[in-house]
């Protein structure tokens, strides 16, 4: 069914699905960044030390060197001490400050080498430090002096140099830092940016085609659900009308068959009647004509008692038959009603075909059901096993037969066999043969229908006989 | 002398109606033969001169339409009535495409006897003009022979 879409679990699904990762993604990007970027405010301050640095030992190398130059009494020699021991003691108290750049310094490629330098630059310094103070103190002139003073003025060149390189080298790679995050700001951003853009062309498109085939797709859809249930309907419908037409086409071949079992007892009539009666006139005529003894005439006048008793039979078995016919109401009957009806429909039929029929039936068993349509049922099957033998060339003729039995196994049932010479049967052909149901004849469906509605049951085997065993109420329960 | 009333075959399948009609007719031929049914009919006709043939239609195994149809196979234009009681005109109409010599309704025995006996009388003909044919020719082979001796 469709369903309108909940506002919520669209924001929640909206959050989760895109805003969520991207502020992760956003915030661990942003640690990177800060990260790099306090490296590069810290590089950069390194830079301003060193370059402060590098002053300050320019400007003392400048004085030092201005110092050893000028002469002792005069009083540029005392500025410039002055300003030497300025700017060693700024230098000196610079020195904590330069002490992260040292470090830095110490922890950068080919450290040992570096710690040396620094080593000797700070030994240079506190001996510096120390003399400028003894001099400042002493006001005197020492020999020693002019040596740290050039001392000094060496190691400002050497420090000057080496911060100056330190220096280049962390510009350099505070360069690359800033390009590596920058190239990786600009990459997230365009991925990012990319990937934001398709999503929101995507859903808009989505939410657009949502919006635009709401009531289309909703509709058709609806439509289709209706259609299917429509053709659901109709199918069942179709079923029940296939249903309520095999019902109709049974009982009109019940009914019609009346009339048409007429028809086929006619051609029957010939074995049935005209033989007797030919053998009578037969018999009369030569009772009249020759000149017989006794006996003979005994024995012809025999001969016609015993055929007028099969015309009687005949009769008989006609009448129950047309009786059966009209009797729709439940009702106990003597199985011999069968046979009379299978004999009267079918004995052309056998003659014709070369099958031989045998009845086991026992005098005393009876059915309650339908007598027509229990009659119906079993020229059904009767004439779907004729059809069969008849085109089964590989049975011999002498061979081909049909046999009814009947059985009372439980007190208020009794069971008809019907076997005939079919061997070994693909019951598939059986059931494809008589699923057809023809003007005269009840297919498979009709008969299980039939029995089924007489509360019997039909059992088929096809080993190694092909057996139909039919269970009905033999009386009224 | 007498003159020959030829030989009668009778087919049926139903007995009482051979042994009937056996003794309702034995004056008007030589000798009767009944079958009843095709098979064993075929066997009389191979082995005896039958010169006319009572046949039902309606039998098991080989139909009288059968028997029929075997018998002019093998050239045998030997009259067939056809006595039944089935009255279907098919079979009717398949039994003259095979030069049936008559039909007879069961049960009535009207006519049986009279048309039994010309029946006879049409076989004895053909087997007389068969006869003289096969002795013509024999006299013919023999003038020749004794010509070339």
């Amino acid at each position: 069914m469709f369903s309108t879409p909940n506002t919520n679990s669209l924001k929640k699904a909206l959050f989760y699905k895109m805003i969520l990762p991207y502020v992760l993604i956003l915030v661990c990007l942003m640690s990177v960044f800060i990260y790099y970027q306090n490296k590069i405010l810290k590089s950069d301050d390194l830079i301003l030390q060193a370059h402060a640095l590098s002053d300050i030992s320019f400007q003392l190398q400048i004085n030092t060197e201005k110092f050893l130059l000028s002469s002792h009494e005069s009083i540029d020699r005392k500025s410039t001490l002055t300003s030497l021991k300025r700017d060693s003691l700024f230098l000196n108290n610079s020195f904590v400050e330069f002490e992260n750049l040292f470090l830095e310094l110490i922890n950068s490629p080919k450290p040992i080498e570096k710690l040396n330098y620094i080593k000797q630059i700070i030994k240079d310094f506190t001996l510096l430090i120390a003399n400028i103070q003894e001099v400042h103190e002493a006001n005197t002139t020492k020999s020693n002096y002019t040596e740290r003073a050039e001392s000094i003025y060496l190691a400002s060149i050497e420090l000057s140099t080496f911060v100056n390189s330190s220096k280049k080298d962390l510009m350099n790679h505070t360069f690359i830092t800033n390009i590596i995050v920058l190239l990786v700001f600009c990459i997230f951003a365009f991925l990012t940016t990319k990937k934001t853009v398709l999503t929101v062309i995507h859903n808009l498109k989505e939410v657009s085609n949502y919006a635009d085939n709401f009531s289309l797709h909703s509709s058709s859809k609806l439509i289709n659900e209706s259609k299917e249930f429509e053709e659901i309907a109709t199918l069942k419908q179709s079923i029940a009308n296939l249903k309520d037409r095999v019902q109709l086409q049974t009982r009109q071949v019940q009914q019609k068959s009346t009339s048409e079992t007429i028809g086929e007892i006619t051609e029957n009539l010939a074995h049935l009647i005209n033989n007797p009666l030919a053998i009578i006139a037969a018999s009369a005529k030569i009772i009249l004509k020759k000149n017989l003894t006794p006996e003979m005439v005994k024995d012809e006048a025999e001969s016609i008692n015993d055929c007028v008793e099969r015309i009687m039979n005949t009769s008989l078995s006609m009448k129950k038959l047309i009786n059966s016919k009209q009797k729709d109401d439940v009702a106990q009957f003597n199985v011999s009603v069968i046979q009379y009806g299978v004999e009267l429909f079918f004995l052309n039929k056998f003659i014709q075909k070369n099958i031989n029929i045998n009845f086991k039936f026992e005098h005393n068993h009876f059915i309650y059901a339908k007598e027509n349509e229990i009659l119906q049922v079993f020229f059904s099957l009767i004439d779907n096993s004729i059809k069969y033998l008849a085109t089964k060339e590989d049975i011999e003729n002498s061979k081909k037969w049909i046999t009814l039995t009947s059985k009372v196994l439980v007190d208020n049932e009794i069971t008809i066999t019907l076997e005939d010479s079919g061997q070994n049967l693909d019951e598939n052909i059986i059931y494809k043969a008589m699923m057809i149901q023809e003007n005269n004849k009840l297919g498979l469906y009709a008969v299980t229908q039939t029995i089924n509605n007489n509360n019997g049951t039909l059992e088929f085997l096809s080993k190694p006989n092909t057996k139909f065993i039919i269970t009905l109420p033999n009386k009224k329960t | 002398m007498t003159a020959p009333k030829g030989n009668l075959l009778i087919i049926d399948d139903e007995v009482l109606i051979l042994k009937k009609s056996k003794i309702l007719l034995e004056d008007i031929a030589d000798n009767i033969f009944t079958a009843d049914n095709g098979f064993d009919a075929l066997n009389i006709l191979a082995k005896e001169s039958i010169n006319c043939i009572i046949c039902d239609i309606n039998m098991p195994g080989l139909s009288g339409i059968d028997v029929i149809r075997e018998v002019r196979k093998n050239k045998n234009e030997i009259p067939f009535i056809f006595y039944t009681g089935h009255g279907s005109h098919d079979l009717m109409r398949e039994a003259v495409k095979y030069g049936a010599f008559d039909f007879l309704d069961k049960p009535s025995l009207e006519g049986l006897e009279e048309v039994a006996r010309r029946g006879l009388a049409v076989g004895l003909d053909n087997t007389t003009e068969a006869d003289t044919e096969i002795f013509m020719s024999d006299y013919k082979k023999l003038i020749a022979t004794l010509k070339e001796e």
